[in-house]
């Protein structure tokens, strides 16, 4: 072994040195690929169990109850139980949040109602929050609010009211944490729990367990009994199983599952691509060398030991960089996926790190090894023969035919030719760039159809500004100084009065909205009711059209699916005795959550609902009004119990998902080029002496660069109109899977999202990703001299 | 008679701590004249020829050819001179085997933007009175050692360059082949043609040129008047 290795690793290093262009192409394109893998791989693990990786962090509790304080709740050690926290106090308590004024913004208001834990520590052995800014309460006074229900107000520092409560206790928002099973939506310390609970309001306290068998419905069912069973009877009041979160976890992240899915295959077989070609390649350019090793007496097996060496040094230098950068990439983009998913930090899985650069190592010994095998078995004459002249067999014809073009330069029909000289390796070259602007086509459609969405549900662009009624319901906004609340209609009427007046209205709709059992629907059914014209607020019909008249509504995709109609049915509403029958007009684009959707008129939905009450107000503006101008001066005329909102399409979640895809879409673009840059540089080595004479004979620098980028630029444009096709075909397969995932079908806006345009520019990606790949191996051969380059054989 | 190629105490070095491949050489070639550059394997002949060609940058002194300071001119102002001042002959004919005899040729012509016509033209032209107009449309690999190097003469000439150079142009042929060339490069000198050719063959030197210098260690031993020549 030492006999035959010592040869071979000697052979290996000189190869090494006297190749270091093929070995840093190698290493380049290793590292990409391995980057790209890591990245594509650790994203599809984590996007595929995020729940259950954030899960495991915080030690989720399985069961969680709600029961009426006993000694036993602490004590007492359920069948098959592993861990337990608790008992902490709990309650409901309505807040006013106070927005903290942000530069050019005025401070605002959040309203809302909170379920509060006491807690000493966010720690503990089961439900282990994370602290993701500020820290844990210290003292009275202080609160922690859950990060996803951060809202307008959940900013460290801001002042939050607990209304309703005698003295309106206030406390400082000193942190934001976040559950992955969401056991409370903010906390504070045991001892200031009371001052929080309403007058009257019973006494509650959470526990928190885990079991040993809790994988599926039935374990928990059974869990949950065995909990029952270990308290007192009847103190049990609620219980919720971790699945019934995930399920809803898991809802919010399958829309883009298949996205993700998609660039990571992408990326894998563009790895697989060029990592063969590149190690293909070198091996094939290294031939002679491997006939002189030979000649002086080494065995094929040293040969092919020798060679797999040579290959293996950049390779796996390529894999360990590739994982460490990928890894380094990774921490941005899972940082922002978790938020996305609304779980804790993510990290690519160690058997992630492990697994891509060992397959990346095997492919390029595989993709080494055959080609090595080949030159071992030839003589050495014979491969000291095929490496001097490794001619391409091919080429000739279309050499001749584009010679005897006449409007082109000579250089460019030089390098437009040269492709046809090696056509495996051109093929190899072509799929590359196809995935590569497989990838760039697919992620413009998919930022322009995602932007699309991001609209169509905002309604920012048709209705700007809310104005939000203050109510009359149960838990009603106190009036200025405590004084009685005017009646709805006089609310409503106050609103439209100073709608009509403000400059810069264009329309306004009253809009109702609430919840209700509907009898058939296993979900509880969102009414959406408007008192007026709903034509133009922005939703995007999938199909069908906009109601017209009582007998008449709109639904979407989760109600058509939940009820088993289609658009043009006519079906009954029936809840708490009352019936309606609409006819369904048409099919929205508002997937909610999945949750079944109703629009209609206000006349049509109240004969269902008596609960059901304008809320707000949706207000168009007229062309070149400044909507948050228009707002400021609204709220002022319409004074403090009304609160006016400015609807903007950009939400941080889209943001974080384009930049996931633009990421990704650069490192295969990168990787393409690499590919280029690879066959760029195999051409050159190959073709040196050849370029020594087009210079001897009076080719210039530019002309040489000229024709070495044309090599490759008719590559890249034919690359370009296949991929074209293909990246459209792709965005429209993937789109629908997403918003099948989401509960939804897709509008056609969503869908035909290419221009001619963009489709043109986009042809022209292919040529972009082969003359970046091939610009620097141009200047290359355009600065090598001519006297050198005639000498190289 | 007016020099063409004036070397003016021209030194190359490839290593700072090696001796000179050419050491203070100053030469004058005229326009017309036939100058054969004779010495032993590795005496600095072809580094020369380089250096006159502008495919190489002496490490010294100055190279004038036709009125362009070689060593002074950018590689872009290098490929200019080459295609405008100079045709090369080769020892290993150096054609492009994927180009047809024709468009070999025709190379250093299309390379200088000269319009299809006219270029088409000087190609017949060339390939007629070299005598391989049959295998204009012949790949280089399918023609004899002979027909390769008339084909790598006639693409030197296509741009009717001032001077020709020609290294070993007979290295790599039969010694019936070898007269042949010969013979065909005496005829180019004697119509007007300069010519500076390489080679370490005495009887080759003193039947096909004028004037033969001796370079030994990369400095002239010799510089004398050739007294053979028909």
């Amino acid at each position: 072994m030492r006999v035959m290795n010592r040869p071979a690793a000697r052979a290996a290093r000189g190869g090494l040195a006297g190749r270091r262009v093929q070995a840093m192409v190698i290493g380049l394109v290793v590292l990409v690929s391995t980057a790209a893998s890591t990245l594509a791989l650790g994203l599809l693990v984590d996007s595929n169990a995020p729940f259950d990786h954030a899960f495991a962090i915080q030690h989720g509790a399985q069961v969680m109850v709600t029961a009426i304080p006993s000694d036993q709740l602490a004590t007492a050690t359920p069948a098959g139980m592993t861990a337990k926290a608790g008992p902490f106090g709990e309650t409901t308590a309505n807040m006013t949040i106070q927005q903290l004024a942000a530069p050019g913004q005025p401070a605002g208001v959040l309203q809302t109602q909170l379920t509060v834990a006491g807690r000493a520590s966010p720690g503990g052995p089961v439900d282990d929050l994370t602290l993701t800014s500020g820290h844990w309460p210290a003292q009275p006074g202080q609160i922690v609010l859950e990060r996803n229900r951060r809202g307008p107000g959940g900013q460290l520092g801001a002042q939050v009211t607990v209304t309703g409560m005698p003295g309106s206790p206030t406390l400082t928002v000193v942190g934001l944490a976040s559950s992955v099973t969401g056991t409370a939506e903010a906390w504070v310390l045991p001892s200031e729990l009371p001052r929080l609970r309403a007058p009257g309001a019973p006494q509650v306290q959470q526990m928190l367990y885990r079991f040993a068998s809790a994988g599926t419905t039935a374990e928990v069912s059974a869990d949950i009994a065995a909990v029952r069973a270990a308290l007192p009877p009847g103190s049990l009041l609620s219980a919720q199983s971790y699945l019934t979160v995930k399920l809803q976890a898991t809802g919010s992240i399958a829309p883009w599952v298949p996205f993700i899915v998609a660039f990571g295959l992408i990326g894998l077989v563009m790895s697989v691509l060029i990592v063969a070609n590149v190690i293909s390649g070198a091996v094939a350019a290294g031939t002679r060398r491997i006939g002189v090793l030979k000649s002086i007496g080494f065995s094929p097996g040293q040969v092919v030991a020798a060679y797999l060496i040579q290959v293996a040094v950049p390779a796996l230098a390529g894999c360990v960089a590739g994982v460490v950068v990928g890894n380094l990439l990774s921490v941005p983009l899972l940082g922002q996926t978790a938020q996305v998913y609304g779980v804790g930090a993510l990290a690519v899985p160690v058997w992630v790190d492990l697994a891509v650069p060992l397959a990346m190592l095997a492919l390029a010994g595989v993709a080494a090894l055959a080609p090595a095998l080949r030159a071992a078995r030839l003589s050495a004459v014979q491969a000291i023969a095929t490496g001097r002249a490794p001619r391409a067999s091919g080429g000739y014809a279309a050499q001749r035919l584009l010679g005897g073009a006449r409007r082109l330069p000579r250089p460019v029909t030089l390098g437009l030719a040269s492709p046809f000289a090696r056509p495996a390796r051109t093929l190899v070259t072509l799929a590359a760039i196809v995935f590569g602007v497989v990838a760039v086509t697919f992620a413009a459609g998919l930022g322009t159809s995602l932007d699309r969405v991001a609209a169509d549900l905002s309604r920012a662009a048709a209705q700007p500004v809310q104005v939000e009624i203050p109510g009359t319901g149960p838990a009603p906004a106190p009036g200025p100084g405590g004084g009685s609340v005017p009646s709805l209609a006089a609310q409503e009427s106050t609103v439209r009065a100073v709608l009509r007046t403000q400059p810069g209205t264009l329309h306004y709709v009253a809009e109702a909205g609430d919840e209700i059992s509907v009898v058939g629907l296993a979900d509880r059914v969102s009414l959406t009711a408007f008192g007026g014209d709903p034509g133009w607020t922005g939703y995007a019909l999938i199909t069908g059209h906009w109601y017209a008249g009582a007998d008449q509504a709109d639904v979407n995709t989760a109600f058509l699916t939940a009820a088993g109609i289609a658009v043009g049915d006519s079906y009954t509403l029936t809840s708490g005795g009352r019936h309606v029958t609409v006819r369904i007009a048409g099919e929205v684009f508002d997937p909610a959550g999945g949750r079944p959707e109703i629009i209609a008129g206000l006349s049509a939905l109240a004969p269902l609902d008596p609960g059901l009450a304008v809320d707000q107000y949706d207000v168009a503006l007229k062309p070149g009004t400044d909507a948050a101008a228009y707002a400021t001066a609204l709220g002022r005329a319409l004074g403090q119990d009304y609160q006016v909102n400015t609807a903007s399409g950009n939400s941080p979640q889209l943001l974080a998902i384009l930049s996931l895809v633009v990421t990704l879409t650069l490192l295969l673009a990168a990787v393409a080029g690499l590919g280029v840059l690879n066959t760029v540089v195999l051409q050159i080595r190959e073709r040196v002496h050849d370029i020594g004479v087009f210079k001897a004979v009076g080719m210039t620098p530019r002309q040489t660069t000229a024709m070495v980028v044309c090599s490759v630029a008719g590559i890249g444009l034919v690359a370009g109109l296949i991929a074209i096709p293909a990246g459209i075909v792709l965005h429209h397969y993937v789109l629908p899977v997403m918003g099948h995932a989401a509960q939804t079908a897709v509008p056609a806006s969503v869908l035909d999202v290419y221009q001619p345009w963009e489709v043109v520019l986009l042809v022209l990606a292919g040529l972009v990703i082969a003359v970046a790949g091939a610009l620097a191996p141009a200047s290359w051969a355009a600065r090598t001299r001519t006297a050198s380059a005639l000498r190289a054989e | 008679m007016d020099t063409l190629v004036q070397l003016s105490d021209v030194t190359k070095r490839y290593d700072q701590d090696g001796a000179p491949a050419v050491a203070h050489v100053s030469l004058a070639v005229a326009h017309g004249e036939a100058l054969a550059v004779m010495g032993p394997s590795g005496s600095g002949k072809s580094t020369l020829l380089n250096l006159i060609a502008g495919l190489d940058r002496p490490t010294s002194g100055a190279v004038r050819v036709g009125g362009d300071r070689v060593d002074k001119l950018s590689e872009t102002g290098l490929a200019r001179f080459r295609r405008r001042q100079v045709g090369m002959i080769f020892q290993f004919f150096n054609l492009l085997d994927d180009m047809t005899v024709a468009d070999n040729v025709a190379l250093p012509a299309q390379l200088a933007g000269r319009p299809v016509a006219e270029t088409r033209a000087r190609v017949d032209e060339l390939l007629a009175a070299l005598r391989i107009a049959p295998h204009r449309d012949a790949y280089p690999a399918r023609l004899s050692g002979g027909e390769r190097q008339r084909v790598a003469i006639a693409r030197a000439l296509v741009n009717r360059p001032a001077l020709l150079l020609a290294d070993e142009p007979t290295g790599a042929l039969d010694t019936a082949t070898g007269e042949e060339i010969g013979e065909l490069l005496l005829d180019l000198n004697s119509s007007g043609q300069a010519l500076v050719l390489v080679t370490h063959n005495p009887g080759l030197a003193a039947r096909y040129a004028r004037r033969v210098i001796q370079l030994v260690d990369g400095q002239i031993a010799g510089d004398a008047v050739a007294g053979a020549r028909r």
